[in-house]
């Protein structure tokens, strides 16, 4: 990536423009956590919720996946004006997949012992989610040089050879994980895996 | 290759002379069985062509909940099973018929051997078939039956040597599931493409063109067994969208559009809007109708007995789940109806029916010796309305399975109280079934005598199960 400039701060202001950054890169976790707890507290009770408990319901479904999925790329043009570090993006790229991993394996736990909660949480899904989150990532990198680049902040190149790598290899997991014939062949493999290490 | 063809097609005799000809033959228990000779099946010769030992042909279907059969009063308005319907009305309807586990492995093992899951070992998707238990073929092959077995096996483990079994044509895509379109069959160990076919149609094929050959006077047994109606959902071309237009407002309150997105429902793959789901499921339920009809069609119910249901029911969107599993009605109660000499046309039994009956029964209609190890009870003098039941209680069981999201659980149900115990999660559920037939009040907390009462009863079963008594 090519460095962008940022202006000379104090090493408070420093770190607080840090913590900013690494808080913006943490919503997309946010969004999967508020999301699952929304729909875990309410599905089956549409006394609580009352003529709105379906479209909530499905809102908060498909919140979460898009938390998961695809939320990097509300997060990904703020950090990157604002010089995130390489590990910072790559938090942002992870934290919506992690937390659903995180959530899903101590959910796990109420039916299986911890080994296998924690290969839970690295269920196709998960897998899924890091590869919809890579390649949305690569688009926005893509769009945030675009508009950088209009507005005399970025001198390289939009689109590169690797951005349209990680966007294609992040779409075909996604397609291989959880699209490619709805998903069951791959589903098929982690549950080899799941027999290989606990059976 | 016993699938010959061309075979004659035999003609159907008429079902009200064959029901008043045959109900004094059928006579169930007429035939003293043959003295015991330590637990391994007697051959009774079939000296007799003349219907000493009728045939035998049972359908089981895959995912198939009791009440989406429009025979049943509550059935959904838009759903139509005329074959099913004119079967039910061949025959009798178990009204109350249930799986002791609703998961497909489990339940098939348990209509095969007459055992429970925890006895014959299929306990979930993921553990084995033994090879060395006993299938209701073995004895009925030893008495001279032709037997074939036809269409899903779905046990985990190697494909067994199917013992009692003259023809095995089953498939494994899909780690054994089997695929709707084009789904190539293991035929007598030789894997078979069959393009350009329709799964549900094509094992009807086979069934049909396997009674065809038979030999004339010789018993058969057919075991057939569809992958129709388990997701995901393909109808037939047919089908396709015959229920587009259809109201699907049915859906539980408590389901919504996208719950397959929830943890609970999320690897039931049935990912998509669940309106969808259910409109597909009930057009591929037509297609299964479909068939059966031509099977029914091609059968003489005066020397043959058919036998429908499926392995077990469906949630949709009862309890936020799309699935099965569950010690919920939707889950674990399954369409039966048998029809066959002696059984009255039309007629109804509210008695309490197993998976685990089914070898048992057949057994006795066939006058051969029962399994040794079967758990389950022949239903066959309830079923001909010469007894009223042959239980009031029943136990359920229920293991993990990786990564469904369901505790280890067990239950007992009698015709009024469901009572379920979980290993791990949820606290112990009581539900007055009359009163609350969807199971939406946990009665628990109010009703501890109750409670009390069934976890013994529970217990009680659990320790009879476990010692192989029969329940």
């Amino acid at each position: 990536m090519t460095p962008v400039a940022t202006p000379t701060t104090g090493g408070s202001e420093k770190t607080g423009a840090r913590a900013g950054q690494v808080g913006l890169a943490l919503v997309p976790a946010a969004i999967v956590v508020t999301a699952a707890a929304f729909v875990g507290s309410f599905a089956g009770h549409p006394e609580r919720l009352g003529a709105a408990y379906q479209p909530l319901m499905n809102a908060g479904v498909l919140l979460r996946g898009f938390g998961m999925f695809l939320s990097v790329v509300i997060v990904w043009g703020a950090l990157r004006s604002r010089g995130s570090s390489r590990p910072v993006l790559a938090l942002a790229i992870l934290s919506g997949p992690v937390a659903y991993g995180v959530v899903a394996a101590i959910g796990m736990l109420d039916y299986f012992p911890p080994g296998q909660a924690a290969y839970y949480g690295i269920n196709p899904i998960f897998l899924a989610a890091i590869g919809g989150q890579c390649a949305v990532a690569a688009v926005a990198e893509m769009i945030w040089r675009w508009r950088s680049r209009r507005r005399g902040q970025y001198r390289g190149r939009p689109v590169t050879w690797w951005l349209v790598l990680v966007f294609a290899l992040g779409v075909g997991v996604v397609f291989g994980t959880v699209l490619y014939d709805g998903g069951v062949p791959f589903f098929y493999v982690y549950q080899r895996g799941y027999l290989l290490l606990f059976t | 290759m016993p699938i010959a063809g061309p075979p004659p097609r035999p003609s159907r005799r008429g079902f009200l002379a064959g029901v008043l000809g045959a109900a004094g033959v059928a006579g169930v228990g007429a035939c003293a069985p043959p003295e015991p000779t330590g637990g391994r099946p007697v051959a009774v010769p079939v000296t007799d062509a003349g219907g000493k030992h009728p045939n035998l042909v049972v359908i089981v279907s895959d995912d198939h909940r009791w009440d989406h059969v429009s025979y049943h009063p509550d059935h959904p308005p838009f759903l139509s099973t005329p074959n099913l319907d004119r079967l039910a009305s061949e025959g009798v309807v178990g009204e109350n018929t249930f799986v002791t586990t609703a998961l497909c492995s489990p339940s098939r093992g348990t209509f095969l051997s007459g055992q429970y899951a925890s006895r014959h070992g299929v306990q979930n998707n993921l553990t084995a078939w033994n090879a060395e238990t006993e299938t209701f073929f073995e004895p009925l092959m030893a008495a001279g039956y032709d037997c074939a077995f036809i269409g899903k096996w779905h046990m985990p483990g190697q494909l067994p040597d199917l013992r009692g079994v003259d023809t095995f044509i089953t498939f494994t895509a899909e780690e054994g599931q089997g695929q709707y379109i084009d789904c190539p069959l293991l035929i007598n160990g030789v894997m078979t493409e069959r393009p350009d076919t329709y799964i549900t149609e094509d094992l009807t094929d086979l069934a049909l063109e396997w009674i065809h050959s038979r030999p004339p006077g010789k018993p058969y047994a057919l075991w057939l067994a569809h992958k129709a109606v388990h997701h995901r959902f393909t109808p037939p071309e047919k089908f396709a969208g015959a229920l587009q237009g259809a109201d699907l407002s049915d859906l539980p309150p408590e389901s919504f559009a996208f719950q397959s997105l929830t943890d609970e429902n999320i690897w039931e793959g049935t990912l998509g809007d669940l309106k969808n789901l259910y409109r597909r499921y009930n057009e591929t339920l037509l297609g299964l109708d479909d068939q059966i009809g031509r099977v029914i069609d091609d059968v003489d119910l005066t020397d043959t007995y058919v036998v429908y249901t499926s392995d077990n029911g469906y949630s949709w969107g009862e309890h936020v789940l799309t699935g099965k599993r569950w010690a919920y009605e939707e889950n674990t109660r399954v369409p039966f109806i048998a029809a066959g000499p002696g059984i009255p046309p039309g007629s109804t039994t509210d008695a309490l029916i197993l998976n685990a009956d089914l070898a048992p029964t057949l057994l006795d209609w066939a006058r051969v010796d029962p399994l040794p190890d079967a758990q389950g009870q022949s239903v066959a003098p309830v079923l001909a309305g010469k007894k009223d039941a042959v239980r009031d209680e029943l136990m359920y069981e229920y293991f993990p399975d990786y990564p469904y999201h369901v505790p280890g659980l067990q239950a007992v149900r009698d015709d009024r109280w469901l009572y379920v115990e979980y290993d791990t999660g949820p606290e112990p559920q009581l539900f007055d079934i009359v009163a609350d037939p969807r199971t939406q009040n946990d009665l628990a907390a109010q009703n501890p005598e109750k409670v009390a009462e069934m976890a013994r009863r529970l217990a009680d079963l659990r320790q009879r199960v476990d010692r192989g008594e029969v329940v």
